[in-house]
């Protein structure tokens, strides 16, 4: 095993984001999708992170970019949810492959 | 400590609008007015007395919402160690968000009334969503830009889902939120990319707008992964702007939506997305010019195609406005592919017109719906014989977006096509002229219908005082700058200036 290095980092965080736009694409369940698009916000935190810890040691930017954005996905998700809730209670499911009413 | 104190009184325009929002969402949660005018009046007062506080009491430097084009005068002010800019052009913008939230809220009185459940919330949080836009277009760095944005869209995500229709509106809600957050993300990842290169670069403060504008001008042909970063940051600012291929969402959300909702998405929404645009871009196009200039054109190209395209065969009327929202964002995508000063006046004054247009045509639009809950375009067959005051309005508001004389569209898109073909962009001013003959069929079918045929059913359509004073003042709005662009000419010129020479 050899050292851990900003390259490893990287790599991990781009593969992360590409599964969360794969999730996104591919799931029909609107909570998975929510999940999806939270794995995508990690996989930037995880870079962030990486490119402040190894590069940027003089200052905490990434580290303050990553708080703000833990913040307004946790409040994205939260409004999400209550969305998908107001759906289920309508619908009784949340496939959004249901959801084809509005076309064109 | 003493900075921060300081830089506060810079912000009492969105500190007033923030807290008004929380008092009417309050009054709204916590105590039961059955009368519809408190709510709205409320919130009327407080941006009224924003807005004359920005135009008359808020001094920094020399700079007014009508100060001198002369660059050497204006003294840019940049608070809270650079990450919000107040010049001329936030100044404007934050001037005409007021106006069209203002002008939204009055016209949303008897929907809201009629078909809305929760007042407070809806005039509270287009109030917030004000503030976010504020921040948008005052905002000097990433991380600010988004998070104003980001108050925008969770405001508007909430406002969305306030529609009447259960099953559209939960439809276009579930749309809406779930491809916003999927484009957040990839802005996010974007502006990760971009702070990645520029730390690597030793850049001080690497997500300023000005330190990419700094970096860009390193290059020629900009890093592969500068340019990733990039390509995210425009999916979603484009996302945000409706512009093709990105434009997808905007017809469903605009059906299922609020219908004042809907006309607050297609001005207010898409002003602040430009607003951010041209901010960014004014930065990034130092540098390697040309290989950014073609993507901006193809997607300029793209954009007005499609929306000209799929408009013709519409058969709903929000769904036609969605779609020459769309083309008109292609028009404005034009101008920034020639990104000069002159360009920037140009869509600055385009946006402001065609918001104005877009008011005049929700306007009527919700007077229509409110009366007779129909949404296809032969509903409106012989509309001025029910209502002429409406037929009118809206046929100047058609025809001003169509770009015809005399309204503010034909001055609008005449600077914007004469700016792009002094830079030699001829073949896509070309395109952009074709395209305008395109839309003029479509809205001149809309016209005829309410002119030439005849009503389904003779039930007279009246409009209450409230809504003429709207439509009227959008209306002098339309003409008087279509005659007279003079008048905002001034603060147009020194915002352009002030965001392109910086």
């Amino acid at each position: 095993m050899g050292e851990l290095s900003l390259i490893h980092i990287q790599i991990a965080s781009i593969v992360l984001f590409s599964i969360g736009i794969y999730g996104v694409l591919s799931r029909r369940n609107a909570v998975l999708i929510l999940l999806a698009i939270e794995l995508m916000l990690n996989a930037v935190n995880l870079n962030l992170i990486g490119v402040s810890a190894f590069l940027d040691q003089s200052r905490f930017l990434g580290h303050i970019l990553i708080i703000f954005i833990i913040t307004i996905a946790a409040a994205e998700v939260a409004l999400a949810l209550a969305i998908v809730l107001k759906l289920y209670k309508e619908k009784r499911n949340t496939d959004v492959d249901k959801l084809d009413v509005l076309k064109w | 400590m003493e900075n921060i104190t300081n830089n506060l009184t810079y912000l009492i325009p969105e500190i007033i609008i923030i807290a008004l929002g929380f008092i009417i969402i309050g009054i709204g949660i916590f105590t039961r007015i059955r009368n519809k005018f408190i709510l709205p009046f409320a919130s009327i007062t407080g941006l009224i007395f924003t807005a004359i506080y920005i135009t008359f009491f808020f001094d920094i430097g020399n700079i007014h919402i009508l100060s001198t084009t002369d660059h050497n005068q204006m003294k840019d002010l940049f608070i809270y160690g650079g990450l919000l800019k107040l010049d001329s052009f936030s100044l404007l913008f934050k001037f005409i968000f007021i106006i069209l939230g203002i002008f939204v809220i009055l016209m949303s009185i008897d929907y809201v009334d009629k078909h809305v459940n929760h007042e407070g919330e809806f005039y509270g949080l287009i109030i917030l969503s004000i503030a976010g836009m504020m921040i948008m277009s005052a905002a000097n760095e990433l991380l600010t830009a988004y998070i104003g944005l980001e108050l925008l869209s969770f405001s508007l995500y909430i406002l969305v889902s306030l529609g009447n229709d259960p099953e559209k509106t939960n439809e276009s809600s579930i749309k809406y939120i779930l491809l916003g957050g999927f484009t957040s993300a990839l802005v996010l990842y974007g502006i990760s990319q971009i702070y990645t290169e520029l730390v690597k670069n030793d850049i001080v403060n690497p997500t300023f707008f000005s330190s990419i504008g700094i970096y860009a001008t390193q290059y020629e042909t900009f890093p592969p992964l500068f340019m990733f970063g990039l390509f995210l940051l425009i999916t979603g600012l484009g996302f945000k702007i409706a512009a093709a291929p990105f434009h997808t969402w905007a017809p469903d959300i605009y059906e299922g939506a609020p219908l004042p909702i809907a006309g607050y998405l297609a001005t207010a929404s898409k002003l602040a997305g430009i607003a951010l645009i041209l901010r960014i871009f004014s930065e990034i196009f130092e540098g390697s010019h040309s290989s950014l200039v073609i993507i901006v054109a193809i997607l300029a190209i793209l954009t007005m195609s499609i929306g000209n395209i799929t408009a013709i065969a519409q058969t709903k009327y929000r769904r036609l406005i969605a779609y020459s929202g769309i083309s008109h964002m292609g028009y404005i995508l034009v101008g920034l592919a020639t990104n000069t000063v002159d360009s920037y006046t140009a869509i600055i004054l385009h946006s402001i017109g065609y918001a104005f247009s877009g008011l005049v045509i929700f306007g009527v639009l919700i007077c229509f719906y409110n009366q007779t809950n129909k949404e296809n375009i032969n509903d409106l067959s012989g509309l001025y014989k029910t209502n002429s005051f409406l037929a009118v309005s809206i046929t100047i508001a058609l025809l001003s977006t169509a770009g015809l004389p005399f309204f503010v569209g034909f001055i609008s898109k005449f600077y914007l096509f004469l700016a792009a073909v002094e830079q030699d962009l001829l073949w896509l001013v070309i395109i952009a002229l074709i395209n305008s003959l395109i839309s003029l069929y479509y809205y001149l079918m809309v016209i005829k219908e309410m002119y030439v045929n005849e009503p389904d059913d003779v039930l007279a359509i009246s409009t209450n005082n409230i809504e003429k004073l709207v439509l009227i003042t959008s209306l002098i709005g339309v003409i008087g700058l279509g005659i007279y662009p003079d008048i905002i000419m001034d603060a147009i010129n020194s915002a352009s200036i002030s965001v392109f020479i910086r």
